[in-house]
């Protein structure tokens, strides 16, 4: 309780951040889609750090939406690692450059 | 109002829950070696129609007591839904029933129906049937709505689905690219057509506020709408009837539609739906009475299309083409009458030329279908002892169309001819070619019969030969054979006390209208029994004439080589450039220009400073964003990453 809400949100922003320089800079896949994941939880981080400083049942609410986030996102990485997977099968290749085929 | 008009959606409804299914039938059943049973297909394409035409029916009795306006006109409606709203003018899905859907829709429900039985014998070989009688069944819901609906865009609605259809059905086999291109020259002209309709349906938008044919009538009698708007968008709506009624300039279509099997010729080819056009001006009769400058060129159009057709008519060697430009001369004959502002005898040659003229169209299709599709009457002949029931049938379709009595079209015709030699000088002018026009559609349909089931057989073929024709096709060809000889008789006195009780049924309807337009065209009209005379012995006359000369002309042996099957149909020499002027002017008027626009511009982008320029333009607009574009997933990112900050940077001031 006795979490200052500013820290939260420094924080959130702080791991949306590394995600994004993981999904910018870096190359392999995998990685990217790593800090996409950190991108998304971070957002939700910062959700609930926002709904902590409302009152009585709209916290309680605030702090349900990242659950749906998270179920979307789950089903979303599924599908994105399948993906990923797939395709670095096929070239054996998980280098994202490695894949820039589809401007013809 | 009476509790059927809560049943008007279904008569519309019924055939698309057919082509639903249907459809759905084709689709399930395509990967089978005979695609889906045949019995099902066939029984839930006939069903739809004919339960509609029973829902027609009961309307039409349920009218009767429906409660009667000023004009003694009774009408059931029903609004479903409001459709969508354009300014302050909310555009309701609604249909109208009234006197005058009632006839359209008794022929156009009672004649589909009888041709969708038809097609179950004719159809039957073919593959693709479930996919025909989804067609025909989407067909007959988009004929009903264009009929019902309550005002220019629910029939827009219609007017464009039977042009979907017709396209769909003339390109039905779609492995001959020949079909495909009548298909989609079908399709393309009518479309210049609905343009029209369009301009004509925003001008009285514009100008009065409604679109339902109650409000733009009334409006129209009560003084708020004329002059030169009215008349410009009653000029616009007809040349939208000029493309779907194959009229002057909007006509070539119409012959090369001839691509689609027979039935479909038939019903929308013939009976349904190149009447709309006659229909659509019948509907907004007032409007279209109040212009009779837009009458006269109406007037000229049909006039100029009827001989045209006529002529054409003569120099067909393929059986449907020459049925094809018949319908265009017959459809040429109701405008003259709408012309002269005689709708309602336009309407009752609509009705009369449905029954005979699919009568003789599926008659034809039991010629072709019996020689196993063999279309050209240079390999007929002789084909009245080898096929005897369609001779007859056939027999009486052609007395019915070149006017003799008793039959359908003497009644029908004849009226035409009588309202113009009894209008101003403009129509009795027309009526002179008109009745020249007779004069050559008794010797083109002679000729027609002639070639076909007279004289010497061209080709040796024997009974045994033939195939036979089934239970389907016969019953329909018996009653649409019935139906053309005694179709007239409903102008005729009896029915009760009325003579003309056509005239009399449709007169809350159309009266109004008819009166303006005579008004205007400065023709009194009175009963005339004298001219009704002179012009019906007149017309007999030339019918006899001209089926005479024909008969004793064709029935000599033919001294032309008989062709192999399979020849080009197309006529040659005079014929040739007679049936071919229309496609070479636009030939002249359209595509010439547009290929020498393009030799232009090709020039122009050879010279030295102007084409790099150009082409270099042309490059950045059509490559120059792709360059934008980016590959590498990373970019990709980046780039959206820049999009959001912009988009968010953009919020934060503006709301600042």
């Amino acid at each position: 309780m006795g979490i200052d809400p500013v820290a939260i949100q420094a924080l959130a922003a702080a791991i949306f951040a590394i995600g994004l320089a993981a999904a910018l800079l870096r190359r392999n896949l995998f990685i990217i889609l790593m800090g996409v994941e950190l991108m998304l939880n971070a957002v939700n981080l910062s959700l609930v750090g926002f709904a902590r400083t409302l009152p009585g049942d709209a916290s309680l609410i605030g702090s349900l939406v990242p659950i749906f986030t998270i179920a979307v996102a789950a089903a979303e990485a599924c599908v994105g690692l399948a993906m990923v997977i797939c395709i670095t099968r096929r070239r054996d290749d998980a280098d994202a450059d490695a894949y820039a085929s589809m401007k013809e | 109002m009476p509790a059927a008009a809560h049943l008007l959606w279904l008569i519309p409804v019924l055939p698309l829950l057919g082509a639903v299914l249907n459809g759905f039938l084709a689709l399930a059943g395509s990967r089978t070696a005979d695609g889906p049973n045949r019995g099902i297909v066939g029984f839930l394409a006939v069903a739809a129609p004919a339960l509609s035409f029973v829902l027609v029916l009961i309307c039409a009795f349920a009218l009767e007591h429906a409660p009667k306006d000023a004009h003694g006109a009774a009408m059931l409606s029903q609004s479903l839904w409001t459709w969508f709203q354009v300014g302050d003018v909310p555009v309701q899905l609604g249909f109208a029933f009234d006197r005058l859907t009632a006839v359209m829709l008794l022929f156009v429900t009672g004649i589909g129906t009888l041709i969708h039985l038809y097609s179950i014998g004719y159809m039957a070989q073919d593959r693709g049937f479930a996919r025909f009688m989804a067609y025909l069944n989407l067909f007959m819901f988009a004929m009903i709505t264009l009929v019902l609906g309550d005002g220019l865009v629910v029939t827009f609605l219609g007017w464009e689905g039977v042009g979907l259809c017709s396209y769909l059905l003339i390109g039905f086999w779609h492995q001959n690219d020949d079909y495909n291109d009548a298909a989609r020259k079908a399709f393309v002209m009518n479309r210049i057509g609905d343009l029209g309709f369009l301009l004509g349906a925003f001008i009285l938008v514009w100008a009065c506020g409604h679109l339902d044919y109650v409000g733009i009538n009334q409006a129209v009698l009560g003084g708020q709408l004329g002059g030169s708007t009215l008349a410009a968008a009653c000029l616009l709506l007809f040349l939208g009837c000029t493309g779907k009624s194959a009229q002057i300039p909007l006509l070539t279509w119409l012959p090369d539609a001839m691509a689609g099997p027979t039935p479909v010729s038939a019903l929308i080819h013939a009976a349904t739906m190149v009447t709309s056009g006659v229909y659509l001006v019948a509907r907004l009769g007032p409007a279209f009475g109040a212009c009779p400058d837009v009458l006269n060129v109406i007037l000229v159009v049909g006039c100029l299309t009827a001989v045209f057709g006529a002529v054409a008519g003569l120099f067909q060697h393929d059986i449907k083409k020459a049925l094809a430009y018949s319908t265009v001369s017959q459809l040429g004959f109701m405008f003259m009458a709408i012309g002269c502002g005689a709708y309602t005898v336009a309407i009752f040659h609509v009705f009369t030329h449905a029954f005979f003229k699919a009568t003789l169209f599926l008659g034809s299709g039991a010629v072709i279908h019996g020689l196993g599709h063999e279309q050209d009457m240079r390999r007929m002949g002789g084909l009245a002892k080898l096929m005897p029931f369609t001779w007859i049938v056939m027999f009486i379709g052609w007395w019915a169309i070149i006017g003799l009595p008793p039959f359908a079209g003497f009644w029908s015709k004849d009226l035409i001819l009588e309202n113009l030699f009894a209008g101003n000088a403009l129509t009795m002018t027309v009526g002179v070619v008109a009745v020249f026009t007779a004069l050559l559609t008794a010797i083109y349909m002679t000729r027609m019969l002639v070639l076909t089931f007279k004289g010497q057989p061209r080709v040796e073929r024997h009974r045994g030969d033939l195939h036979a024709l089934p239970l389907s096709m016969g019953i329909s060809l018996a009653i649409l054979a019935i139906g053309s000889a005694v179709a007239g008789c409903l102008w005729m006195g009896i029915f009760g006390e009325q003579t003309a009780w056509f005239q009399h049924y449709l007169a809350g309807v159309l009266g109004g209208g008819e009166h303006l337009a005579r008004v205007r065209l400065h023709i009194d009209h009175e009963e005339n029994h004298t001219l009704a005379y002179v012009v019906a012995i007149m017309g007999t006359l030339t019918a006899v004439t001209g089926g005479l000369w024909a008969w004793l002309r064709w029935t000599r042996p033919q001294t032309a080589a008989v062709p192999a099957h399979g020849t080009d149909t197309a006529p040659t020499g005079f014929g040739g450039a007679w049936t071919y002027a229309f496609d070479r002017v636009y030939d002249l008027a359209i595509v010439l220009p547009v290929r020498l626009i393009s030799l232009v511009s090709y020039g122009l982008a050879s010279l030295p400073l102007v084409g790099p320029a150009a082409s270099g333009t042309a490059r950045f607009l059509a490559d120059g964003y792709v360059s934008l574009q980016r590959s590498r997933l990373r970019s990709q990112l980046t780039l959206s990453l820049a999009g959001v900050v912009a988009i968010l940077a953009v919020l934060f001031f503006h709301l600042k």
